[in-house]
This record gives structure tokens, C-alpha cells and sequence, in this order.
């Protein structure tokens, strides 16, 4: 398909999400006044509410078939997919002058994307933690490695422009006060022991593992120390990793993130750990977020509680990696030897989308903590639309990123055990340290705070 | 991410028999998730987990705790704690 290349990628991301944060924003004000029903409030302040909610949705959970529970869930999907090939569609003749298949494409990958979802909403599947990131990888892979992907499809293939889309509209659910959640022991729980493990691993990789691909040990050493897939997609997009290997980290993560969410709970009650200090262990090395909150509660409330929560503060470390390690990336990796790249190279060559992603993070995060009923209105915000939109981009960047893989590639990826073996190391350094951490915060110099939430 | 894969997009004919090898995959796929998933998830043991997690809001799928119910609810049941009790979380033993 021949394009003129009018706008890069990362531009394109930046209006589709911005687009989206903004009808979102849009539409929960004017409901909140009454525009869409006649259930505006009345007093005691602004009840938000996103009417996007319903219109919008993914597919819901089951376990025969997945209509056992209607079919509203369809006709909603369908929405969603209507609103972002048409967005997608209109935001690439805008800025490339693509000509009029793109829509095509794009509802194809899309429909991909459902039937990806709807194996993931299966409940075993689901309630494994085996999320909607592999099946999209597995449908695209089946199909790039069998039949191959047609020509009508390929169109639709656009990795970077669905998952920068993806990352910008993440921006908007990291709300930087809630790094401030559990007070200093959360803090130094998340973002002391994390960095510090993000950056021993990375070094070990590079200079004891000695890892051909710099890329693929940063993403390995964020997925296994930030929190799984979602800090793994921000990283890949970040020092520009390739497909493979982001399909790579993901797929060790993954696998790892199912069996500590399995053995840890036995390990912890073993140890005879308390629910405080286990639920932070759990919390500071389990990958994936939702693998912690179900590893958590099978310890009991106090360590769910406080299991979430430090997984949620470091949730909010997402941005600040991706900065950092875009800076680091076009400052010290891709420089040329011995040369200092000048500020307008350094800006030429930063990601852009990441100035977008925290820019909807520090939009989102003001409105949160300074709005009258601010965290309410996050929420609907966020639930009602963002987050909707932001789980497709991401499920449609994965099914692209399976129909441009070749399982042959990917085997290169895996020779020689060093992923493995660098995701081993660090997950046991994470462990240690974070055990050692939970231990003297909420024993040694916090043990007040421990009381209060075993409460 | 990269522009470049290690390689481009494999097209349409590609590959011999492909048809036939993407359909035994779709029908294996087919049979796990329509014949033996359903059957698993009926097992006291599984059964019971669902449930439990279920009735906990817990997703344990989730990618970012925005993705649960749980999420939420913990982290603001956890605020509320740290804002009754603001000594136990930010005050140092040695500061007094």
C-alpha cells in the first residue's frame, strides 16, 4: 500500500488516544448534566456517570459457551469495533493519505482480536491468568505460520500504531498520588526494590549473561520486575525492541506469573509469614497484577489488601520506566561510539508517544486529586471508555504482532537458555530483596503500619 | 517497537497445505475450549477457585489494577487506613 508519510506513528497514536480520552471526559460532563438522560444530579455535587459503559464493552465471562449469559456482550464488542476501525480508519487517511482498504484490514485484525478475547474470557482460562495477550499471539501465529496472512489483512497489520494507542490511553489509569498509598513502607517496597532489581538485572544480562539483544534483556528485566505484560509492552516500545523478542519476554512472563501465582501461597504460609509481609512479598514479585490479587486472596483479606495495593503503586512505576528507559536508549545505547548525541539528535530520536502517555497521566492524575467527586470521575472515565479501548489496542497489537512472527524467528530468540535464565536470575534476586524489604518495613521500622491493616 | 521484524509479513500461499494444517489447529482449538475446558471448570477443585476469585473481584487476568474490581476497592480501603492513622505509615521510630 503506498502511503505518504504525512505523520509518524507515534503522532498518529497520540490523536487516536487523545481523541478517545477527550470523547470520554466529553461524554461523562455532558451525562453528569443530564444531556444523554434525564438523571442529572441534583445536589451534593456531580455524580459521574460514562454512557459510553454500555455501548462500549469486552466479552464477558464463561464457561460452557460464550452466550450463556446473552448476547449483549456482542452487540457491545461490536461497538467497540466499529468506534475504533472507524477512529484508526480516519486518523490514517488523515495523516498518511491511506487509501480506502485500511478499514478493511483493521476490522479484520479486529475480529481477530474477539475471537482472541473470547478464549481468554473462558473461565479456567481466565481464572488461570492465562490473559487475552497469548491467545492474540497464538491466532496470529497459527495463521502467519499455516496459511499465511492475506494481502486484504495485511493492511490491518500495524503493531506499533495500535500498541503506542494502547500505551498513550494506559497513561490515563496512572495516577501518580497513588504512589503515596501505603505510606514510605509501600514506597520503599515498590520503588526502591524494583529499580534496583530492574537495573542488577540489566546489568547482569549485558555484562555476565553477555546477551546479544540489549532490547530484549531490558524487556525482560522490566516485565519481571515492574509488573508483567503491560510494563513489557511500554519497555519494547520504549528502546524500539523487536516483535520477537517482546513476544519472547511475554511468553516467559506469562508462564512464570501461573506458577508463582500458584506456589507462593503455600510457600508463604510455610514460612510461616504473616498476611502483611506475605502480601507484600506476593505484591513486590508476582509479574502480572491480577496473578497478585488471586495469589493474595489465597492468603486471606489483609494480604489481598496490601498485596493490590503495592502492586498498584508499582503499577505507577510503568511511566517513569518507559521515560527512562527511552532516555537512556537514545542517550547511551543507540549512540554512535564515543560520540555524545547533541539535544535536537536526543529529541529527533526520543519516542514520542511517551510524552503523550505521561501527559494523560498528569491530566488524569490532577482531575483525580483537585476535581469536586475527581476520583469518581477518574473511574468512569477510565472505566466506562479508556480502559475498553486501551485492552483492544492492545489485544489488536498482539494479533499483529503473532501474523508478523515466524515461529522459526522465535526459536533464535530462545537458543542458548539466556532469557530464561536472565527472567530466573532476576525473579530470584526479586525475591530475595523483596522479602528482605517487606520484612523490615512492616517489621523492624513500620511494625505500627502492619497493625493497622491486620486490623 | 521496531519497524522491522526479523522478517516480513508471510503472505498467502507462503506455505503448502497450509489450509489444512490451520484448520486441524482451529478444530483442536475448537475441541479444548468447547469439550474439555467446560469439563474442567466443573471439577470441585477449579470450580471452587472460580468462585472463590470471583466473589473476591479478583481477575486474575488483569494487566493493570484499573482491570479489577478488587483493585479499587482495596486501594481505597487501604487510603482510608493510612489517612486515620498517618503515624503508623510515614512516621520514622527514630524521628520521635
Amino acid at each position: 500500500m503506498s502511503e505518504s508519510r504525512r505523520f509518524s506513528e507515534d503522532a498518529l497514536a497520540m490523536l487516536v488516544a487523545g481523541t478517545v480520552l477527550s470523547v470520554s471526559m466529553l461524554v461523562t460532563v455532558l451525562e453528569s448534566h443530564g444531556v444523554f438522560s434525564s438523571t442529572a444530579a441534583t445536589g451534593g455535587g456531580p455524580s459521574w456517570r460514562n454512557p459510553m459503559k454500555s455501548i462500549i464493552v469486552l466479552p464477558t465471562a464463561w464457561e460452557v459457551h460464550p452466550f450463556e449469559s446473552g448476547v449483549s456482550w456482542f452487540t457491545g464488542a461490536a461497538s467497540a469495533g466499529v468506534l475504533i476501525t472507524a477512529v484508526m480508519s480516519a486518523v490514517m487517511w488523515l495523516g498518511r493519505g491511506s487509501r480506502g482498504d485500511f478499514w478493511r484490514a483493521c476490522a479484520g485484525v479486529f475480529l481477530l482480536s474477539l475471537l482472541a478475547y473470547v478464549l481468554a474470557e473462558q473461565k479456567v482460562v481466565k481464572y488461570y491468568g492465562l490473559e487475552y495477550a497469548l491467545w492474540a499471539l497464538v491466532i496470529g501465529l497459527l495463521i502467519s505460520n499455516t496459511t499465511g496472512v492475506s494481502k486484504a489483512l495485511s493492511a490491518g497489520v500495524r503493531t506499533e500504531l495500535y500498541m503506542k494507542t494502547g500505551l498513550v490511553l494506559l497513561g490515563a489509569e496512572v495516577l501518580f498520588g497513588k504512589l503515596l498509598a501505603l505510606g514510605l513502607p509501600g514506597i520503599c517496597v515498590s520503588w526502591v526494590v524494583t529499580p534496583v532489581v530492574l537495573i542488577v538485572t540489566f546489568w547482569f544480562g549485558q555484562r555476565v549473561l553477555k546477551m546479544e539483544s540489549a532490547a530484549l534483556n531490558m524487556v525482560i528485566s522490566a516485565d519481571m520486575s515492574v509488573c508483567g505484560v503491560s510494563a513489557a509492552i511500554a519497555t519494547a516500545a520504549a528502546c524500539r525492541a523487536k516483535k520477537e523478542e517482546l513476544t519472547t519476554a511475554v511468553g516467559i512472563s506469562l508462564a512464570f506469573t501461573v506458577m508463582m501465582m500458584v506456589a507462593m501461597p503455600p510457600l508463604i504460609q510455610a514460612m510461616g509469614l504473616g498476611p502483611v509481609v506475605g502480601g507484600a512479598w506476593v505484591g513486590g514479585t508476582i509479574d502480572s497484577t491480577g496473578a497478585v490479587g488471586a495469589a493474595g486472596a489465597m492468603l486471606g483479606k489483609e494480604a489481598e489488601v496490601v498485596a493490590t495495593t503495592i502492586k498498584m503503586i508499582q503499577n505507577m512505576l510503568i511511566g517513569v520506566v518507559a521515560f527512562g528507559v527511552a532516555v537512556y536508549w537514545v542517550t547511551c545505547v543507540e549512540r554512535t561510539e564515543g560520540a555524545r548525541p547533541e539535544i535536537s539528535e536526543i529529541w529527533r530520536r526520543f519516542p514520542r508517544f511517551i510524552l503523550g502517555f505521561l501527559g494523560a497521566s498528569v491530566l488524569v492524575s490532577l482531575l483525580y486529586e483537585n476535581l469536586s467527586g475527581g476520583p469518581d470521575f477518574v473511574k468512569a472515565v477510565v472505566d466506562g471508555g479508556t480502559k475498553t479501548v486501551r485492552s483492544w489496542c492492545f489485544c489488536m497489537a498482539f494479533v499483529s504482532i503473532g501474523l508478523e512472527t515466524n515461529l522459526g524467528t522465535l526459536a533464535k530468540f530462545l537458543r542458548g537458555g539466556k532469557p530464561l535464565t536472565l527472567y530466573v536470575c532476576g525473579q530470584l534476586l526479586n525475591l530475595v530483596l523483596s522479602l528482605l524489604m517487606s520484612l523490615l518495613m512492616f517489621e523492624v521500622v513500620f511494625p505500627g503500619a502492619a497493625d493497622v491493616l491486620r486490623k | 517497537m521496531s519497524c522491522a521484524s526479523e522478517r516480513g509479513l508471510a503472505t498467502t500461499g507462503s506455505y503448502r497445505g497450509g489450509w489444512w494444517r490451520l484448520s486441524g489447529s482451529a478444530l483442536l482449538l475448537a475441541l479444548i475450549w468447547c469439550v474439555v475446558l467446560p469439563a474442567l471448570s466443573r471439577r470441585p477443585g477449579v470450580r471452587q477457585r472460580i468462585e472463590f476469585l470471583e466473589g473476591r473481584g479478583i481477575n486474575p487476568s488483569a494487566k493493570f489494577f484499573t482491570e479489577q474490581e478488587a483493585g479499587w476497592r482495596n486501594a481505597a480501603e487501604v487510603e482510608r487506613r493510612v489517612r486515620q492513622h498517618p503515624e503508623a505509615f510515614w512516621g520514622l521510630p527514630w524521628s520521635g
